[in-house]
């Protein structure tokens, strides 16, 4: 199962649109309702988000605008009866319909707040299940997509875990040849943080890491009003077979290290 | 005779007629080599405007602490036909390389390319690897839309130096779907990248309209406004586009 999120805040605002269709047996599930969640006081409170439209093709996707998004909101696909099985202290892999192979897409479209700048960019948004469940530390290349050329550059780290709380870890920007630490940001879970890198630092050997717990890093750029937005992968993901979870593990603790 | 079955299923012409029956699908081969380094087909464009940036990390001096490895890139236009290729030995832990018009001589044109790790080093000897990489599409001069690779598509066998093709399989008839899940309702334009990832002729259409494509040739289809949706059907198990969206110079690129 996957959750979805959004962002909105001073600088950029989002279009989420999530499809009520699988990739490779396009009819529309009726059965299927839109919800969303968020922490308060320690429980997850959840809504059905109603939407109605008169299109035939917006009748196959769940359209959010604007300021339907919050950034401690995440937002998920389920039937009535998949919510009775709802914890308020625990999130639950509540049904397989975003379970696909190839993967089941959404689409977070940002652009700015500021509407005198016209650009977009898209990704998918998934946020898979197995990933709230666990604790671990980001290890992301910066330079791979943060562009040096840009006006500005952010990293869009939303973290979703399992429990209702809202607690703050660190993330930080690390020089992982020289093994000093250049940037250090304050981290809201179960939130959209939006950070913002500094030009200087985007550099072949500067790394994004976090230090207790998961998300999922995604690259903003923007210049002259246009936006560019994309994520990395998990550094595993570039090994797919022998000791790829120990060979990760040796690296995310070296680099660990400079931080503690 | 188990096993004689399971060598039929498992032969090129059962995997297709596997596909072609969907009893028990197979979209990839499982049987890639260790010692390999596999690669997406990475489109690039350099028609109408557009540069495009590749940007790609050194995996083996990451990951490994190999530091005489070597990348190759191979390029090829639309038609498959082989362009040049370019061997990389100076690697920083991440790397990026401009394809604009003159780094093809002047051609303004489309098509893919692959990238391969090489190294002899024996710490990779049981691992496959397959770099994820990054593509930047810059449309009038304007900034980089950047979007990661999104498929295996062919490796490099660093034991026996050989290339491998066809990790994504056929069936024999169009009976693969892929819907693209999203609404393409509000844009000015709308482009689906195609690039055959097999070495076999495939045959698809995009709602309803019928195209083929041979091996490893690519071809950008373009999206009618009033198509909202778009449903691909072919032989192909995984025959996804990247996209390009545009609002008037303004645009968006990712993988459907």
């Amino acid at each position: 199962m996957n959750y979805f999120f959004g962002i909105n805040n001073d600088i950029i605002k989002s279009k989420l649109v999530i499809p009520k269709f699988q990739n490779r047996s396009p009819n529309t599930n009726k059965d299927i309702k839109l919800f969303k969640c968020y922490p308060d006081n320690n429980e997850w409170k959840v809504e059905e988000i109603y939407k109605d439209t008169n299109s035939n093709y917006k009748n196959n996707f769940f359209i959010l605008n604007d300021l339907e998004i919050a950034n401690n909101e995440i937002y998920f696909l389920a039937t009535k009866n998949d919510l009775l099985k709802f914890d308020k202290y625990k999130l639950e892999d509540y049904n397989d319909f975003t379970n696909t192979i190839p993967d089941f897409r959404a689409n977070l479209e940002i652009y700015f707040s500021d509407k005198n700048k016209l650009g977009f960019s898209s990704y998918q948004s998934e946020y898979p299940f197995r990933m709230i469940k666990i604790k671990g530390s980001i290890l992301s290349s910066v330079s791979s997509i943060a562009n040096k050329e840009a006006d500005k550059n952010y990293i869009l780290l939303k973290n979703i875990f399992e429990k209702p709380v809202q607690q703050i870890f660190n993330g930080y920007l690390v020089d992982i040849k020289q093994k000093i630490i250049l940037e250090k940001y304050n981290l809201k879970m179960n939130y959209s943080n939006l950070l913002t890198i500094n030009n200087n630092f985007i550099k072949p050997e500067v790394y994004f890491i976090t230090d207790q717990f998961l998300g999922i890093p995604v690259y903003i750029s923007e210049k002259n009003g246009h936006l560019s937005m994309e994520h990395t992968h998990p550094p595993h993901t570039n090994i797919l077979t022998g000791n790829r979870y120990k060979v990760v593990k040796n690296l995310k603790e070296e680099i660990n290290e400079i931080i503690n | 005779m188990k096993s004689l079955i399971r060598f039929i299923a498992n032969s090129e012409f059962g995997v297709k007629l596997r596909n072609t029956l969907n009893i028990k699908s197979q979209i990839y081969n499982k049987n890639i080599p260790r010692s390999s380094s596999i690669s997406d087909s990475f489109a690039w464009r350099t028609d109408n405007t557009f540069k495009t940036i590749f940007k790609f990390s050194d995996i083996l001096d990451l990951f490994y602490n190999i530091k005489n490895s070597y990348v190759e890139l191979s390029f090829f236009n639309k038609n498959n036909k082989f362009i040049k290729s370019v061997k990389i030995n100076d690697l920083h832990l991440s790397n990026s390389l401009l394809i604009d018009k003159d780094f093809f001589s002047g051609l303004e044109d489309y098509g893919y390319f692959n990238i391969f790790h090489h190294s002899d080093d024996p710490k990779i000897s049981n691992d496959i690897i397959s770099n994820r990489c990054y593509l930047g599409f810059s449309y009038k001069e304007n900034l980089y839309s950047f979007v990661h690779g999104n498929a295996f598509i062919t490796y490099f066998n660093n034991n026996n130096k050989t290339i491998g093709e066809d990790i994504i399989k056929t069936s024999l008839i169009k009976n693969q779907i892929y819907k693209i899940q999203k609404c393409f309702d509000g844009y000015d334009r709308v482009e689906l990248f195609m690039t055959n990832p097999t070495t076999k002729k495939i045959y698809f259409s995009v709602n309803n309209n019928k195209y083929k494509l041979n091996s490893k040739c690519s071809k950008i289809i373009y999206i009618y406004k009033d198509e909202k949706e778009a449903i691909i059907k072919s032989n192909c198990t995984f025959l996804r586009p990247v996209v390009f969206t545009y609002k008037k110079n303004y645009i968006d690129v990712h993988h459907s």
